[in-house]
C-alpha cells in the first residue's frame, strides 16, 4: 500500500491543498475536552508542612487585608459605576468603540495597580513593555489600561497584550471577541492562528474586566496569563 | 546544482508568501503524519493547544471524508463535529507510533456511515460527484474537478479504494475491512484502478489536454 503512484498522489495533494480549513468544527469537542481535563494532582503534605501552611495562611490574611486597604485607595484613579455595597446585578455598561478613545503612555508603577507585572517577570525577562491609560475623548473618563510587552522565557518569546477595563464601560470589539467567556470565572482558550498559538484569557470581577491575548509557547502563555489575572480569584 | 538551489529558494519564498497571507500548504508528509500522531497523544493528556493545532491541520480533510460519504455539506459538518468529540474522547486508546491521520479518517468515515444508516437515507452515488455534493461545477475548485475527471474512469468501489489509499492513507487491510472485501481482492482492484487512471492521464497528456 505504501507504493503510491506519484502522479495520482500529486492530484490528491493538490485537491487536499484546495480545501477550506474548518478548525471551528472542533470547538464543541474542545469545550468538552477542557471541561474534563484533570486538575493538577495535589502532593501529599507532611504534618509539619500543614502546620506551617496554616501559620503562613494567617500571615497572608493579614497581608491581604493590608493590601486591600492600599488598593482601595489606588483604585480611586479608575472610577467605577458601582459602589462596593451594590448588589451583584450591575447597571448596564456604556458601550464605546476604540475610535472614541485616546491613549496616554504610563509607567510600570501605574500598571502595577491593575496587574501583577512583577509576577509576570518570574517567568522570564520582560522586554519591549509599553503601558497606556485610555480615556474617552469626550468625557476624559479613564475606561481601560493596556499593557503590551514580551517575555523571554528561555524557551522562546511570548508576546502579551493585557487590557483591564472598567466594568462600567465596554469596548464593542472586546465584547464580541470575548463573548463566550464566563463572568466571574477565570477562563481561557488557545487557538492556532496562522501557524502560531494564541492563548486568550478572561476574568472579570466587580470592578474590572481583564482581557489577555498571548502569542507563543502555550504552557508559558497560560502560566503568565494566570499569574497576571487568574490569581485574582 | 544551482538549478536545485534556485528551486529550493523558490519553494522557500513560496512557503513564506503563503504563510504571510495566512495560507499554509497542508500536504500529508511523513513529518505531518508524525505530528498528527504526537498531537493525539498530547490530547489524551488534556492539552487544548494540541487540540487546536490538530483541528487546524485535519479539519479540511475530515470534512472531505464526511462529504464523500454523506454528499451533504451540513450533515458532513455535523459528522465532523461528532468525530472530533470521538477523537478527543478516544485519544487515550490511540496506539502511539501508528498512523494517527488514518485513525482519524476511519473515525470520520464510521461516524458518517452511522449517520447515513440512522437517517436511513439512500444516496445514489452515480448521480453525485465523489468529492463534493455540489452539482454546480462552477462552485468547485479546479483541483477537485481534476481528481474527479481522472477518477471518472473508475467504478464506485474503485473510487472508494483509490480515495482511501491516496487521501485517507488507508492500508489494503483497512480498505478491505471497510468495504467487506478480502485483502487480495482489494489489492487487485486497487492495481486495476491505478492502471486505468495512469492510462487516462497518459492519453490526456498526449492529447495536450
Amino acid at each position: 500500500m505504501n507504493d503510491k503512484d506519484k502522479d495520482i498522489q500529486q492530484l490528491f495533494d493538490g485537491y487536499a491543498d484546495s480545501l477550506e480549513t474548518r478548525p471551528d468544527l472542533a470547538d464543541a469537542a474542545r469545550d468538552k475536552l477542557r471541561a474534563v481535563s484533570p486538575a493538577p494532582k495535589k502532593r501529599k503534605t507532611a504534618l509539619w508542612v500543614s502546620l506551617a501552611s496554616v501559620g503562613s495562611a494567617a500571615m497572608c490574611a493579614l497581608v491581604v487585608i493590608a493590601a486591600v486597604n492600599l488598593v482601595g485607595k489606588v483604585d480611586n484613579s479608575l472610577p467605577s459605576d458601582q459602589s462596593p455595597s451594590e448588589p451583584d446585578n450591575p447597571l448596564p455598561s456604556v458601550s464605546y468603540t476604540i475610535n472614541q478613545v485616546r491613549a496616554e503612555r504610563v509607567d510600570t508603577g501605574f500598571m502595577e495597580n491593575y496587574i501583577d507585572m512583577v509576577g509576570a517577570s518570574a517567568y522570564g525577562d520582560v522586554f519591549a513593555e509599553n503601558y497606556y491609560a485610555c480615556y474617552l475623548k469626550d468625557s476624559e473618563t479613564l475606561v481601560y489600561v493596556k499593557a503590551v510587552f514580551g517575555v523571554d522565557t528561555g524557551y522562546g518569546n511570548i508576546e502579551m497584550s493585557v487590557i483591564v477595563e472598567n466594568t462600567g464601560y465596554e469596548r464593542d470589539d472586546l465584547k464580541s471577541k470575548y463573548s463566550g467567556y464566563r463572568k466571574g470565572e477565570y477562563t481561557y482558550r488557545t487557538e492556532f492562528v496562522r501557524g502560531e498559538y494564541v492563548t486568550y484569557a478572561f476574568y472579570s470581577d466587580k470592578d474590572y474586566r481583564y482581557y489577555v491575548s498571548a502569542m507563543g509557547n502555550v504552557d508559558g502563555a497560560q502560566n503568565i496569563a494566570r499569574k497576571l489575572i487568574g490569581d485574582k480569584k | 546544482m544551482s538549478l536545485k538551489n534556485n528551486q529550493n529558494k523558490f519553494d522557500f519564498v513560496l512557503f513564506l508568501t503563503k504563510r504571510l497571507i495566512g495560507y499554509i500548504i497542508i500536504i500529508m508528509t511523513e513529518e505531518m503524519r508524525n505530528r498528527i500522531s504526537a498531537l493525539i497523544v498530547m490530547i489524551a493528556k488534556g492539552n487544548d493547544g494540541a487540540a487546536a493545532e490538530l483541528a487546524y491541520l485535519v479539519s479540511a480533510r475530515m470534512l472531505s471524508v464526511a462529504r464523500s460519504v454523506l454528499h451533504d455539506k451540513a450533515k458532513a459538518e455535523d459528522a465532523v463535529q461528532d468525530s472530533f468529540i470521538r477523537i478527543f474522547e478516544n485519544a487515550n486508546k490511540f496506539k502511539s507510533g501508528t498512523n494517527g491521520y488514518a485513525w482519524i479518517c476511519k473515525i470520520v468515515q464510521n461516524t458518517a456511515l452511522n449517520m447515513l444508516r440512522r437517517d436511513r437515507a439512500s444516496v445514489d452515488l452515480d448521480e453525485c460527484f465523489y468529492l463534493a455534493d455540489e452539482t454546480d461545477v462552477a462552485s468547485r475548485s479546479a483541483q477537485s474537478l481534476a481528481v474527479e475527471q481522472v477518477m471518472s474512469v473508475l467504478d464506485i468501489p474503485e473510487k472508494r479504494l483509490i480515495y482511501q489509499k491516496y487521501f485517507m492513507d488507508f492500508t489494503v487491510r483497512d480498505s478491505a475491512k471497510s468495504l467487506g472485501l478480502s485483502k487480495s481482492a482489494a489489492a487487485r482492484k486497487i492495481v486495476a484502478a491505478e492502471n486505468k487512471m495512469r492510462e487516462y492521464i497518459s492519453s490526456r497528456d498526449k492529447n495536450g489536454q
